[in-house]
């Protein structure tokens, strides 16, 4: 016992010095990632201030584009979840407000066959949409009541998504003529502005130089490596592959993808990926994990070459992927790809310390 | 130097320890997903089940018919519209937190009648009037522990109105009930029944003043009578009656186990809407969501080795809690703390259920287990416990013990301020 306690402890030594750097890019990256999110956000305010200012099929379409770019930075910092970063952080973190679906839409506004539903069309109810009421609304009696967030705007954008061939179509009008149209005005300009708001609070509290910063907490943390571990394990393995993809492939709906309304599911997928990628190949932990143990290093790279294939190759809009025979084949080898992945992962991070169940 | 190497001697101990002890059943989670993890020894294809069950579990159910055909149903009469309404993030409900029309969390059993069945619904699908509207007020009353500090306990009577087709009789027994936090409900099914039935002592014929008597429950599965494991009164068998239970009762869905819609026969707006389908719950998705239930794990203890932590517990030993708050059972061979008996218990006329002319009624609970309490204001912002959320954290709930746990109430009140944040920090650790 005590031999094995003793190989332990020069191991371990060893690799703690080595896993330093490491750490500190990994936080220094989260904020450049942080802040790439951030600028994606502002971009869509952006976009819908000009749409707001003169709505046109021409500045709802830039809107809906700039939605869309904004994801990828965004689902890219997926990677700082689970494990109580700044964006679940217990008491103010924000993922709740920013991310949450599945989201009923007709907890917000009007759908097929419910022409009056919604806290949109419920005037006498919530007078004003302010933050501060759609904050209280947000997940209230239900995970599903979603009120706020990416998903919320991306359905004031695009509406529900009714047609197999496009995205939700909802019409300039719903901001102009149609009845209510002054409070998707004033509900859409509160949405994007408190995305804005929340993120960059989570972009500040991964700032350095900032009393009390979380990069310099999680630098000095010896339980970093597991945290980001933890991270990239419950993405992969769980979020990702399982609530995101397994459920959806099962249920053939599309309440159960994850960006239903603007069809761009496939994208949120893809750039997740790419956030564990990065996570692994720029901020240098593969590197840490080859130099414990180059044959788990190895397991790693043959399936991130893998998942990366089969994800790229998974049919868009992912609505119809999960229906078709052609594309449920695809989507189920991609989910078997990410499973295979979110075990290398937790591999790798036993060969370095990290011990993630 | 010779710090750093001690540092990272006791670091990799902390570490080794922990790699023998790799436990199916746990999660070393704290945050607010912790009460959200699927048993670690699952396989691959149980994950996925436990993924599909949890949308389930997540999910609004709307009302027949809609083009969503694997979610229609809801009511005609409801309580809440999804299972998380009232389990956030699988955790509890706050319960009665404030006055007014209750908080969703919170339903409303009665002793069965003809216009209304056995549970009250307060809200209803459009077309169709809810059956009543509850109403909540507090009453305070204050006592002191031994050491002269003063406490105040917060009691909810519920009061009902605009009752759809009249008021029940005076003498009709009311329960109001939370929702529960989920976790490890797979083991408690699990703990053999030899083993709950060896701690029943119904005549207290040991003495120590704890009887214990095992419910007995119709097995809707098996049409036999059998031992109640689960709900605030151990009502149901097994997770999966238990959660076929809440579908009907709660959100008003039919399903293998209760295809009867919930709609007794005077309420004729009930008895005519739409059904979303026969059942409403397909069996697979009461088999995934029942699987769910049963594999979500739970937190490991916090803070175990704290010597305030380690002192409560000494404490809370010492007062007899560990008599019904049973600490430990093994599940195929691994150890577990779920600190229940799972027996029904005389807590007082404090906690009984009263009449709705406010008699004392039913002064019979289940021992609730107390893995993970403490980690509810983490996951659910609150920290309202007993079975209606009346009691503003763990001293409370143990000062609203009475009946058989009178005298360890009364000893708790004997406890120094310190000694009493030992125990209630020892629960919490849990």
């Amino acid at each position: 016992m005590f031999t094995r306690l003793f190989a332990w402890t020069l191991l371990f030594g060893s690799l703690n010095a080595f896993a330093s750097p490491v750490v500190d890019t990994y936080v220094a990256n989260a904020h450049a990632r942080y802040a790439l999110a951030l600028n994606g956000a502002v971009e869509i305010q952006k976009a819908v201030d000009a749409f707001l200012s003169d709505p046109t099929d021409e500045t709802l379409h830039a809107a809906r584009i700039a939605w869309t770019e904004a994801r990828k930075p965004y689902t890219e910092t997926e990677i700082y979840r689970f494990y109580g970063s700044p964006i679940d952080n217990e008491s103010e973190g924000p993922e709740g407000l920013i991310n949450a679906w599945p989201l009923d839409e007709s907890y917000i506004d009007y759908v097929e066959g419910v022409p009056t539903s919604g806290f949109i069309q419920n005037p006498a109810g919530f007078p004003a949409l302010t933050a501060e009421v759609l904050r209280d609304l947000n997940e209230k009696d239900g995970e599903d009541n979603i009120s706020t967030g990416y998903h919320a705007i991306e359905f004031m954008l695009w509406g529900q998504d009714l047609y197999a061939d496009s995205a939700g179509r909802r019409p300039v009008t719903d901001f102009t003529t149609a009845p209510f149209a002054d409070r998707r005005r004033q509900y859409l300009q509160t949405l994007v502005d408190m995305l804005v708001g929340d993120l960059a609070w989570v972009t500040a509290q991964w700032a350095p130089n900032r009393p009390g910063n979380w990069a310099d907490r999680m630098r000095q943390d010896p339980r970093a490596l597991t945290q980001i571990f933890t991270g990239l394990v419950m993405l992969t393995g769980s979020e990702l592959s399982g609530e995101r993809m397994y459920v959806a492939l099962e249920s053939r709906g599309q309440e159960d993808e994850h960006s239903c309304f603007s069809d761009t599911t496939h994208l949120d997928i893809l750039h997740d990926f790419l956030g564990i990628k990065n996570a692994l190949v720029e901020d240098g932990l593969l590197e840490l994990i080859r130099a414990a143990d180059a044959a788990v290093a190895g397991e790693i790279d043959d399936a991130l070459l893998i998942a990366e294939r089969a994800l790229r190759d998974i049919l868009a809009p992912f609505d119809q992927a999960i229906v078709i025979d052609a594309g449920r084949v695809k989507v189920l080898y991609a989910i078997e790809s990410l499973e295979n992945l979110a075990e290398a992962i937790r591999q790798g991070g036993f060969t370095v310390g990290a011990e993630v169940h | 130097m010779i710090l750093t190497f001690l540092y990272t001697f006791l670091f990799c101990f902390a570490w080794a320890g922990q790699v023998g002890g790799a436990d199916p059943f746990t999660t070393p989670d704290r945050t607010r997903n912790a009460f959200g993890h699927p048993f670690p020894r699952l396989t691959r294809e149980e994950r996925r089940t436990f993924f599909v069950g949890n949308s389930f579990f997540k999910q609004n159910w709307v009302r027949a018919p809609s083009t969503t055909t694997a979610r229609d149903g809801l009511g005609p009469t409801f309580n809440a519209v999804s299972c998380s309404a009232c389990h956030s993030l699988d955790g509890r409900g706050p319960g009665a937190d404030r006055e007014g029309f209750p908080h969703v969390s919170l339903l409303f059993r009665i002793d069965k009648t003809v216009e209304y069945g056995a549970q009250l619904q307060p809200l209803a699908i459009e077309g169709v009037e809810r059956e009543v509207r509850p109403d909540i007020r507090f009453t305070y009353t204050s006592g002191s522990f031994k050491d002269g500090e003063v406490y105040v306990l917060r009691r909810p009577d519920f009061t009902f109105t605009d009752w759809l087709l009249g008021a029940p009789l005076s003498h009709t027994r009311v329960s109001a009930r939370v929702g529960n936090q989920l976790i490890g409900l797979g083991l408690l099914e699990a703990i053999p029944e030899s083993e709950i039935l060896a701690r029943a002592d119904p005549d207290d014929l040991n003495g120590d003043r704890s009887s214990g008597r095992a419910a007995r429950v119709y097995d809707v599965k098996t049409g036999q009578l059998t031992l109640g494991r689960f709900g605030w009164k151990a009502e149901q068998p097994s997770v999966e009656q238990q959660s076929a239970a809440a579908f009907n009762g709660d959100i008003g869905l039919t399903s293998s186990l209760f295809p009867e819609q919930n709609c007794p026969a005077p309420q004729l707006a009930c008895q005519q809407a739409l059904p979303g389908g026969e059942p409403e719950v397909e069996p697979r998705v009461l088999e995934a969501l029942s699987f769910y239930m049963r594999s979500i794990a739970v937190p490991t203890p916090r803070a175990p080795d704290d010597p305030d932590t380690a002192h409560g517990g000494r404490i809370f030993k010492a007062l007899g809690c560990a008599s019904c708050h049973h600490p430990s059972y093994q599940v195929d061979g691994v150890a577990i703390f779920p600190y229940t008996d799972l027996l029904l218990h005389d807590m007082g006329k404090g906690l009984a259920d009263r009449a709705l002319g406010g008699a004392w009624l039913d002064t019979e609970w289940r021992t609730p287990p107390l893995w993970g309490i403490g980690l509810i204001p983490t996951v659910n912002g609150h920290m309202n416990l007993l079975h209606d959320g009346r009691a503003r954290g763990v001293s409370e709930a143990i000062l609203w013990h009475g009946g058989e746990a009178l005298r360890a109430r009364e000893e708790y009140k004997r406890l120094t301020a310190r000694e009493r944040a030992q125990l209630v920090r020892f629960v919490e650790s849990l």
